[in-house]
């Protein structure tokens, strides 16, 4: 009765505390060096960490919805609609057009949440519809062209050229997201995050408004998804309709190959930032390999299946919403 | 009569604990055999034995005079033995009359070919035997979950009979998901069928084993420590030989009884919602009233309104005197409302979270510091909670989900009794599925909190446990009110006029 057979106990348990993915990144750093040790320089390095940014910022947001079990399919696709929107402001009316760009993250985030909680769409319904919707409101405010962002983002651009050796966009990715990641496990407002990842009924029952708790999570995610935007304006200076969208599977990789339950609830941003170096040193491994471009998403493709398939906790009914 | 079955000193344990100590019983032909102990008394493990799944240490069987062993569950069906499972075993998507046959074709099978209209035939009688006027074609997942049960009992006594012996049927906890009306039809089949069948019988809820059975044994720590004959205890003395305590105190612990104040905390004055109507009751500071009803009676939903999880259609509700408008669960719980659901595990607890983290649940600003979780305060709360109602858990970081479900439940009621300011408490059937160990535990909790003053809105599981519990009974038919009783120690309304006032 008691004494369950635990096979794998080990595994699981390095797997439970987060500490696959950080083995998982040195053996990859390993192999990769094993490969090509000329490849791996300090300046490489810290080139491949500010590259990888924007997917910080993207996997970060994809991170909260994941975590109330639910997935962002527009993810992507709405970084894109940000990135075409925030250079569209900023040539029209320049700096200050900011705060319009983070009204429309906040109403995207509202509207995803609202349809999705009260008409009892699944989050991938919704969001299947809202990647349609940023694709063809990209298209259409760019004019199905590409915008040059003639003043580009004062704050953001030297992030990106900084002479400096540090990976300073990485470094400030690194910080917002590991204060929202600490939110997340230290307060309350967090914790229910991850209690309507695994039983909403029972959320609900003990008194948490879960409607607000979805909403603020889809709130967050989309200004993640918008600092991800300005990222792309300030790195390329330049922004079109579908700048940003080959970033979902990369962005989903990151977060379960961090360790992060696709059944919601389990996992955190701390362990989406060691999945995003991994996603950033396979990609590299891929150049160095010689992979060419088009194949990297089967790549990615299949990481996912393979994190999933290996983290999957089968005594839970792993269910997106 | 002879015997069917003899179970002779029987042994087994998983890793150092000893699940059954060399235990004997005997089931006789057409009998029915209740089984009854705490949770971790053997009596699980005990009917696995019996029907092949678990292989015992050591120990035989009895069959016809014949020292035996069953090494598989085809064993034990091969001598006429079949379980029927806690959680049902048949297949949603075929036809009721395939899910009875199902690996027992037989003759219905003819040359590698499947014959429906023989399987019908051979399912349609069995159907009848468990009293069910259903067609056999009926897809399996369009049956209400009272009426699977049966088809359970029905594919078990096929499976029994197909080895041409008188069958065995055991019965594991069978009536513990089921509505009242149900459990009478089982009851019924039960009595039906026991002319050739025997059947063993485990309930945690003793008056029902006292009403089936023709003899009970007693079970604690995986030994047999009685035998007992129905008519001859009382549910107190069948409780006090499974706990094996010597017990001053009752089941239902009504030396723990207060008198309520006079005013009133909870008035609930023509309230509609979805399932009741008109709905007009009050609970008055330290009360504890009970709902008796049956499952489309309304009850849960009236106790969904007011906890606002559920929306109301009309009426008016008033806390304390004070209008109470009702938006959702967290204003609910602002006001000082909480509430146990009925499914603890579904509804009750986040399984995959940990003790601490369930307990503080409701109400994290106890353990926080400036919006931040302190784990110094967290330490602190959860284990003088896991003290004061003797939670067992290794810990507070423990996963909630490998507690025993009484434990569970007490870290739910902890949820909401670390609220001070907590006015009214709802539960929903707190003690269904729970042992008697762990019911009497909450019965005590809950009498306490009446002395403090707080009221509480019990929805019962079992009609003696509402009779037993509360200061004042109603009962609800068709979304009505149908009854108020009084009820105090020595002054408990009658069953049957409970019960009439129910159906």
């Amino acid at each position: 009765m008691k004494a369950k057979i635990k096979s794998s106990r080990s595994f699981s348990t390095i797997q439970e505390r987060g500490f696959a993915p950080v083995i998982v990144l040195a053996v990859l750093f390993l192999i990769l060096y094993a490969i090509s040790p000329d490849s791996i320089t300090p300046k490489s390095m810290s080139a491949m960490l500010d590259q990888a940014a924007v997917l910080l910022l993207l996997a970060a947001g994809q991170c909260l919805i994941i975590l109330m079990g639910r997935i962002d399919l527009a993810n992507a696709a709405m970084c894109s609609a940000f990135t075409v929107v925030t250079a569209v402001c900023l040539n029209k009316w320049g700096m200050k057009s900011l705060v319009l760009t983070v009204i429309v993250a906040v109403v995207v985030g509202v509207l995803q949440a609202a349809l999705h909680s009260f008409f009892q769409v699944p989050s991938f319904v919704i969001t299947l519809g809202f990647f349609g919707i940023a694709g063809g409101t990209a298209l259409v405010i760019s004019q199905a062209s590409t915008v040059l962002v003639e003043e580009k983002m004062r704050f953001t651009k030297p992030l990106f050229f900084a002479t400096s050796p540090l990976p300073i966009a990485f470094i400030v990715a690194l910080a917002i997201v590991g204060f929202v990641g600490i939110a997340i496990v230290k307060t309350p407002w967090g914790r229910a995050l991850r209690a309507v990842g695994l039983n909403q009924r029972a959320t609900t029952y003990s008194g948490i408004n879960t409607f607000l708790v979805v909403t603020s999570g889809f709130i967050l995610s989309n200004l993640f998804i918008l600092l991800g935007a300005y990222g792309n304006v300030g790195q390329l200076g330049t922004a079109s309709a579908r700048i940003a969208d080959s970033y979902l599977l990369p962005g989903i990789a990151a977060v379960v190959v961090g360790g992060t339950s696709i059944a919601g609830g389990i996992g955190g941003l701390g362990r989406t930032i060691w999945g995003v170096m991994i996603i950033a040193l396979l990609r590299i491994g891929l150049d160095i390999i010689h992979v060419p471009q088009n194949v990297q998403p089967v790549v990615y493709g299949l990481v996912i299946i393979a994190a999933i398939a290996i983290t999957v906790d089968r005594k839970r009914v792993a269910v997106v919403a | 009569m002879g015997i069917r079955v003899k179970v002779e000193d029987v042994s087994m344990s998983f890793g150092v604990v000893h699940a059954l100590k060399g235990v004997s019983i005997e089931i006789n032909d057409g009998e029915v055999v209740g089984l009854v102990g705490e949770n971790g008394a053997g009596k699980s493990t005990l009917l696995k034995v019996l029907s092949g799944t678990n292989l015992p240490d050591s120990g035989h069987f009895v069959l016809n005079g014949k020292k035996e062993k069953f090494a598989s569950v085809a064993d034990a069906t091969r001598a006429g033995i079949s379980m029927v499972y806690q959680e049902q075993s048949l297949l949603p998507n075929i036809s009721v009359a395939e899910n009875i046959l199902l690996g027992i074709e037989g003759e219905a099978i003819k040359f590698g070919t499947y014959s429906p209209r023989k399987v019908r035939k051979v399912a349609a009688e069995y159907l009848k035997r468990v009293n069910l006027d259903i067609d056999p074609r009926t897809r399996t997942e369009d049956l209400s979950f009272g009426t699977r049960q049966m088809i359970e009992v029905a594919k078990a006594l096929a499976v029994a009979e197909f080895s041409g012996k008188p069958p065995v049927v055991l019965l594991d906890e069978p009536t513990s998901v089921l509505e009242r009306k149900e459990i009478k039809v089982l009851f019924d089949v039960v009595r039906s069928i026991k002319k050739r069948t025997s059947v063993v019988f485990i309930s945690h809820r003793l008056e029902e084993v006292l009403e089936i059975s023709d003899r009970v044994y007693v079970m604690r720590d995986g030994e047999v420590v009685s035998e007992v004959k129905p008519n001859e205890v009382s549910v107190e003395e069948l409780f006090a030989l499974m706990v094996g305590r010597d017990l001053t105190q009752s089941y239902f612990r009504e030396e723990l009884t207060n008198v309520p104040e006079s005013s009133n905390r909870l008035e609930v004055k023509n309230l509609s919602g979805d399932g009741f109507k008109d709905v007009t009751f009050n609970v008055k500071k330290g009360e504890i009233v009970s709902f008796l009803g049956l499952q489309d009676s309304g009850r849960e939903n009236v106790a969904r309104v007011i906890f606002g999880a559920l929306p109301d259609k009309s009426g008016e509700v008033f806390l304390d005197g004070e209008r109470y408008r009702v938006k959702n669960t967290t204003h609910a719980v602002k006001c000082g409302i909480g509430y146990i659901p009925s499914e603890r595990k579904t509804d009750g607890v986040v399984l995959a979270m940990s003790v601490a983290e369930n307990l503080t649940m409701s109400h994290p600003d106890k353990v926080t510091t400036l919006r931040l979780f302190n784990k110094g305060k967290m330490n602190r709360v959860v284990s003088s909670w896991i003290d004061r109602l003797g939670i067992k858990t290794p810990g507070g970081g423990t996963p909630i989900r490998s507690l025993s479900g009484g434990n569970q439940q007490k870290v739910v009621l902890a949820k909401w009794l670390m609220d001070e300011n907590l006015r009214l408490l709802i539960l929903d059937t707190p003690t269904r599925g729970l042992d008697v160990g762990a019911k009497t535990e909450i019965y005590a909790i809950l009498r306490d909190l009446a002395a403090k003053g707080i009221s509480i809105l019990f929805l019962a599981d079992a009609l003696e446990e509402g009779i037993f519990m509360s200061h004042r009974v109603f009962t609800m038919k068709d979304g009505k009110i149908s009854a108020e009783f009084l009820s105090s120690p020595g002054a408990r309304p009658e069953r049957t006029d409970v019960v009439e006032r129910m159906l």
